[in-house]
């Protein structure tokens, strides 16, 4: 501290320094491929890296991928977002209501006729849009103007939209799948070789690391994450931005409860309970630090594919997939005791 | 020889926090290219004082008056649109921003459309500014893409002062840019305020430790129970002086004598 | 972490019904009354009152207290499948006092508390579909589920020829009526079909993403795999769409238990193969007669568990009534 006897910090502690940044930015995407590496090597040829089964472990992980997204702008701001998994299934519930009532009568649907099916659709993607958007608004609103913890207020909504989607649904699946041209035609369908699921995750991920990266949106996000105070006293809109954030994490929270209707074809609360653990656990592994002002919205997306990866793999393998919890579990502790370790060495300057 | 006129007056302030007065009867003058220290005991309203300068606080009494123009300041934005910049005690700045972002933090410049209307930031020019500004100032970090977290405290501060500095047009003000540091440390600010006065901003500077203020300030402005009781120049008086008067000391002894 | 706090909820839920219940004493003895009345009360609080399978237990039990003379009233959560939302229900129809209370518990060990809460105030009760780990109910009628899983067993073995790879999805071990099928499923494979090789269970923990995960691996990993048995409709519903969105439609087949209308709905559009349809009418039915039974005095000769059979739906026979019957229906 201010016993150092330089104020320029000694170049070998620099060197270090810089090596641990770059240990902790590349190590996930390394690991990765190490346990890429490992199921290939460990299984028969031709099933583990094959493209149909690389692109199913996509497909199984575009979800998560775009709460993850959301997740990693909020935890940025030093937030925490414990509802968007509830968002997504009360968004999935509200699209695949409107749905099912307008693509036909109740006993054509049930015989899995559907002959209003794109109106339907199309509305129904945009419901489920609003109603993601709409509970972001509300965990952004709670947060500023009612000064509650995010924790305190995202355990609220999370009660609130699973209670509220299950009320909707009956606690059940819908009474029929939505109608099948839509996974059909994207849900399960194909451009390039690629599901268009992977497609949409893939586009809203670059665009978000983009404006996370290059624009005021992510600067003002780890400004505010980094310390509040400086920033509104820096003349930023601090609570705007706050709400602005959430509100886009419940907007993709609705896009990834359009993605299960058009991959599932439906949907129910039991099947989304721990996704925010599982968005979280993305955006951790990915390097982004519980504390806010430091994250990398790429890196959340390759973390979301840790325990899918692995999952897959243990499945392939026939070990009982329990070790995917635990493997998973391990590398959470070492990706945060990384970031401990990050911010003990920056802290040294002092 | 730069213009000594003065750029800002404080008239007959009054402050008070529910029962507390902070300030009684504050006045208040600054010139153009001077540093001028506050100084004043625990509870003398210097930070009042300065907190009102800088929109922080508003007056319940009294006038601002900036080049002869009265003012009313809202909020600190609105001190910061006419040039008065604050370097707050705890420092304010966004740790885990590089130094770059946080000279320009609320103040970015943009891509030229279409990117720029998207908000995308002309990291270039931003950089290119910095390292303009940390050069005239002399302040000596090797990098302005280094994150805050990683430099020193003086390092921290000069970061801080230069983003004032920076955007201050009229008044830079100081509230105890020292207290954090170390002896080195403390030194590089110091000379780091000097080259500031000698660009030609007026500076107000807020300090407990009057060494410090007899070695850069021009003039000295004593505060005691919210009251200014004088000001004077740095040349003219001496330390023991001015702890007479911070203490009151210096008016038990004036009254005795007029008695 | 909200699942724990979900059970505080539940535990504090189970604690307060304690308290009430010590504190009103349960002394009353209400059966001086019974002889006075002319048409028997008996409540039914299902699992999820909204789940067609319920609806269809409903309707069996309303026709079998129709025909005996008995007033069925159907009761629980339009929500969720759980104790914390059940015990409210259960707690509203002991209030009411009926005759006699049929309930489908949402867990094995949560309910036992409140259900003593009925007996000590001299309402039987009678478990249906599921049941609680104290042996205090008058009798339990469900589903065999062992049945149900050797029934599964057959009707995958039919589809694929008896030979070649099978998988199975399930939710978690240590739930007893899918651990139940799982056991009936492996049994029968074992015992007659020696040519078919079971992988053993992936557990996708009510997860349709996960099971579908789980599917693409088992898919891509055995290249011989034939046929998947997904042991609940969560399951189902990830394996259904693995298969499809790999267009192995028709070349892995599917046998998955349960028959609500999206599960009838995908049999017959040939994404699922057989459906193991459990016997909800039947099981209301039975548990309204016994009840009648009971309360009417004969209570000699009432067995401590009841298995209700279960068929296999297929395509060709979704349609025939001897079927549709076992079909839910909302």
């Amino acid at each position: 501290m201010s016993a150092t006897p330089t104020t320029e910090p000694d170049a070998g502690r620099d060197r270090g320094r810089m090596a641990l940044e770059a240990f902790s930015r590349s190590w996930l995407f390394v690991f990765l491929l190490l346990l890429l590496a490992f199921f290939w090597l460990s299984t028969p040829s031709g099933t583990f890296l094959t493209s149909a089964n690389l692109s199913q472990i996509a497909l199984s992980t575009s979800e998560v991928v775009l709460l993850a997204i959301g997740e990693t702008f909020v935890i940025v701001t030093a937030g925490i977002d414990l509802s968007i998994g509830g968002i997504l299934f009360f968004a999935a519930v509200c699209g695949g209501k409107v749905m099912l009532e307008l693509s036909g009568t109740n006993a054509q649907v049930t015989a899995g006729v559907y002959p209003h099916a794109t109106r339907a659709v199309l509305l129904g993607i945009v419901v489920a849009l609003a109603a993601g958007t709409f509970w972001g608004a509300i965990n952004g609103a709670l947060i500023t103007r009612m000064r509650l913890p995010p924790f305190i207020v995202t355990l609220g909504t999370y009660g609130m939209t699973f209670g509220f989607g299950d009320l909707l649904s009956g606690g059940t699946y819908l009474g029929a799948p939505v109608p099948t041209s839509f996974s059909h035609n994207f849900g399960q369908g194909k451009g390039l070789g690629i599901y268009y699921p992977i497609w949409l995750a893939l586009v809203v991920l670059i665009v978000a690391h983009v404006f996370f990266r290059y624009a005021r949106f992510g600067r003002y996000t780890s400004a505010i994450g980094s310390n509040d105070e400086a920033s509104r006293r820096a003349g930023i809109a601090v609570d705007r931005h706050i709400v602005k954030v959430y509100t886009l994490a419940g907007f993709l929270a609705g896009m990834a409860g359009v993605l299960d209707l058009a991959i599932y074809t439906n949907t129910t609360s039991v099947s989304h309970l721990t996704d925010n653990l599982n968005a979280i656990s993305a955006v951790v592994l990915g390097g982004t630090s519980l504390f806010g002002g430091v994250g990398t919205v790429l890196l959340s997306a390759v973390g979301a594919f840790i325990p899918t990866v692995l999952t897959n793999g243990l499945v392939i393998k026939n070990v009982q997939p329990f070790w995917q919890e635990v493997a998973v579990g391990a590398t959470i502790i070492f990706a945060v005791y990384l970031d401990q370790l990050r911010r003990r060495r920056g802290g040294e300057g002092r | 020889m730069p213009d000594n006129g003065v750029i800002l007056e404080v008239e007959d302030v009054q402050k008070r926090f529910g029962r507390v007065e902070a300030l009684r009867d504050a006045d208040f003058e600054l010139r153009n290219g001077e540093v001028h220290a506050i100084v004043g005991d625990n509870g003398a309203g210097k930070s009042t004082l300065i907190k009102i300068i800088s929109g922080v606080y508003q007056a319940d009494a009294g006038e601002l008056r900036l080049d002869g123009e009265p003012i009313v300041l809202h909020n600190p934005r609105e001190a910061r649109q006419l040039g008065i910049e604050t370097v707050y005690q705890d420092l304010a700045l966004a740790d885990d921003l590089d130094a770059a972002a946080n000279l320009f933090l609320g103040r970015e410049e943009y891509l030229p459309p279409p990117l720029g209307s998207l908000g995308f930031l002309d990291r270039k020019a931003m950089r290119q500014r910095a390292e303009e500004e940390m050069r005239r100032l002399k302040i000596g970090i090797s990098s302005v893409d280094q994150r805050v977290v990683e430099l020193s405290g003086g390092q921290r501060q000069a970061v801080a002062v230069a983003r004032a500095i920076a955007w201050g047009r009229r008044i830079v003000i100081m509230d105890e840019p020292t207290a954090a540091l170390g002896v080195r440390e403390s030194a590089m600010v110091l000379e780091l305020i000097k080259e500031v006065r000698n660009q030609g901003l007026a500076i107000i500077m807020v300090s407990h430790n009057l060494p410090e203020v007899f070695a850069v300030a021009d003039r000295i402005t004593v505060l005691r129970i919210g009251r200014t009781i004088t000001t004077m120049a740095t040349k003219d008086t001496s330390l023991e002086a001015v702890v007479g008067m911070m203490t009151g000391a210096v008016e038990a002894a004036l009254r005795a004598e007029g008695s | 972490m909200p699942r724990r706090m979900l059970f505080v909820l539940a535990a504090l839920t189970v604690g307060l019904a304690f308290l009430v219940a010590s504190a009103s004493g349960g002394g009353a003895a209400p059966s001086t009354h019974q002889s006075a009345k002319k048409t028997y009360t008996i409540y039914l609080v299902a699992g999820i009152a909204s789940d067609a399978f319920y609806l269809t237990m409903k309707k069996g039990a309303q026709a079998a207290g129709k025909k005996l003379g008995v007033k069925v009233v159907f009761t629980g959560s339009t929500a969720s499948f759980s104790p914390n939302t059940q015990i409210p229900f259960l707690n509203g129809a002991i209030a009411r006092h009926p005759d006699a209370i049929l309930i489908a518990p949402t867990d094995k060990t949560a309910l036992i508390a409140p259900i003593q809460r009925a007996i000590s105030a001299g309402i039987p009760v009678i478990t249906v579909d599921t049941f609680i780990a104290k042996p205090i109910a008058v009798t339990n009628v469900s589903t065999d589920n062992v049945a149900g899983g050797k029934a599964a067993a057959d009707a995958l073995a039919k589809a694929i020829g008896s030979s070649g790879d099978v998988g199975a999805i399930s939710v978690n071990p240590g739930i007893s009526t899918t651990d139940q099928r799982a056991q009936g499923f492996a049994a029968q494979l074992k015992a007659k079909y020696p040519n078919i090789n079971y992988l053993g269970i992936q557990y996708c923990n009510d997860d349709q993403t996960k099971a579908s995960n789980e599917t693409s691996a088992l898919m891509n990993g055995h290249p011989n795999l034939k046929g998947i048995f997904a042991m609940n409709v969560v399951s189902g519903n990830g394996v259904t769409s693995a298969v499809t969105a790999a267009g192995k439609s028709g070349q892995v087949k599917l046998v998955e238990f349960d028959a609500g209308p999206p599960q009838v709905q995908a049999l017959k559009a040939g994404t699922i193969d057989a459906l193991v349809a459990q016997y909800p009418y039947g099981i209301g039915q039975l548990g309204v007669q016994l009840a009648y039974k009971y309360i009417t005095g004969h209570r000699t000769g009432i067995k401590k568990h009841y298995g209700t059979g279960s068929a296999v739906v297929t395509k060709a026979n979704v349609n025939s009534p001897a079927i549709k019957k076992y079909l839910y229906t909302p």
